[in-house]
């Protein structure tokens, strides 16, 4: 019987291990201004896959310069984020490096001794 | 008589499934590849497509900057699998780019891989005019443009161009691969060969269109 409830109670935590829909959280993006004078915004890129690539469909936002951060409210998943910098002649750098929003999720504790 | 012929038949169809896996262990080679994989660009606005393969349900696309080898993914401008038929990066000017397409079956198989080949995106250019005052020699011939990155030209800096007596203006680009002083000089050569003496100088500040650099230094925090 102990047991039985032990096995509910892992069902109950793995069940929740994921955060339940509605769980949002936040991803703050912040970066180092780019050198040039002429640069006039940055675009924020965001991908469900590891591969952020500045595709059209992925442009999640653009950021003013010299403002180097943006915030991400209200994410439900992993996301990756990429940025480029553009200048006043729409000139988009390459891609920053990727970075990584991991999703938060709970890890079972205690023991079923 | 019937038994051993239906064990024979048996072995040789065991025999034969054998030799098929052994050939072709996986579905590598069952898919085609895609084709005519090319590259085109718009200014900065490059675009790698391929057309569809047969079996296919993705495709791994995969592309280097500046001639390194093709393996590891971390160095590439793409390295990923997905189901268009394009892919869309912003090129930057005076770099080379190799890429290359597989293709990929449902149970995640490539297909052989197929190199679309190399692109090179072009030095930025420059305009510049130059006049000067003609020479008076009855046999000049000709006039030796000369430029170099930097304050000084000199009779050792390479040749832009030559322009024929009487011209006296030159209008051309000179190409560049980020912005720089650039100096221009000239001699005069007559008709037998002989060259003048080095011109003064004039200097130029060449802007390129290049663009920004990649942004450096990205991090993300999470708050729950």
């Amino acid at each position: 019987m102990a047991t039985k409830r032990c096995g509910a109670a892992i069902v109950l935590i793995v069940l929740l291990a994921t955060a339940p829909p509605g769980w949002a959280v936040t991803a703050v993006l912040s970066w180092n201004p780019n050198p040039e004078l002429t640069v006039v915004s940055y675009r924020v890129y965001r991908t469900a896959t590891s591969q952020c690539a500045p595709l059209p469909v992925n442009l999640l936002a653009t950021v003013q310069a010299p403002n180097t951060q943006y915030v991400d409210v209200g994410i439900e998943h992993t996301q990756y984020y990429c940025i480029t910098a553009v200048d006043e002649g729409l000139r988009e750098s390459t891609p920053s490096s990727t970075v990584t929003a991991a999703y938060p999720t709970v890890t079972p504790g205690g023991s079923c001794d | 008589m019937r038994l051993r012929r239906t064990l024979t038949t048996r072995m040789i169809s065991a025999l034969l499934a054998i030799l098929a896996w052994i050939v072709m262990p996986t579905g590598v080679w069952a898919l085609d590849p895609p084709a005519s994989i090319s590259m085109t660009v718009s200014g900065t606005a490059a675009t790698v497509s391929w057309t569809s393969a047969a079996g296919a349900a993705n495709y791994a696309i995969r592309i280097h900057k500046g001639g390194t080898p093709y393996e590891p993914c971390e160095s590439m401008i793409a390295c990923q699998t997905q189901a268009g038929l394009t892919y869309n990066f912003t090129a930057q000017y005076n770099a080379t780019y190799d890429f290359w397409v597989h293709a990929v079956d449902g149970g995640g198989n490539l297909s052989a891989t197929v190199s679309g080949g190399s692109f090179t995106m072009p030095a930025q250019s420059a305009n510049v005019t130059i006049t000067w005052a003609p020479n008076t020699e009855a046999d000049m011939s000709y006039y030796s443009i000369r430029a170099a990155v930097g304050p000084t030209c000199t009779r050792s800096s390479p040749v832009l161009t030559s322009v024929p007596h009487p011209t006296t203006t030159w209008t051309g680009s000179v190409s560049a691969t980020t912005n720089a002083l650039y100096a221009f000089c000239m001699t005069a050569v007559d008709r037998t060969g002989n060259e003048s003496g080095i011109s003064n100088t004039i200097t130029r500040e060449i802007i390129v269109s290049l663009g920004p650099v990649q942004p450096t230094g990205l991090t993300v925090q999470v708050i729950p």
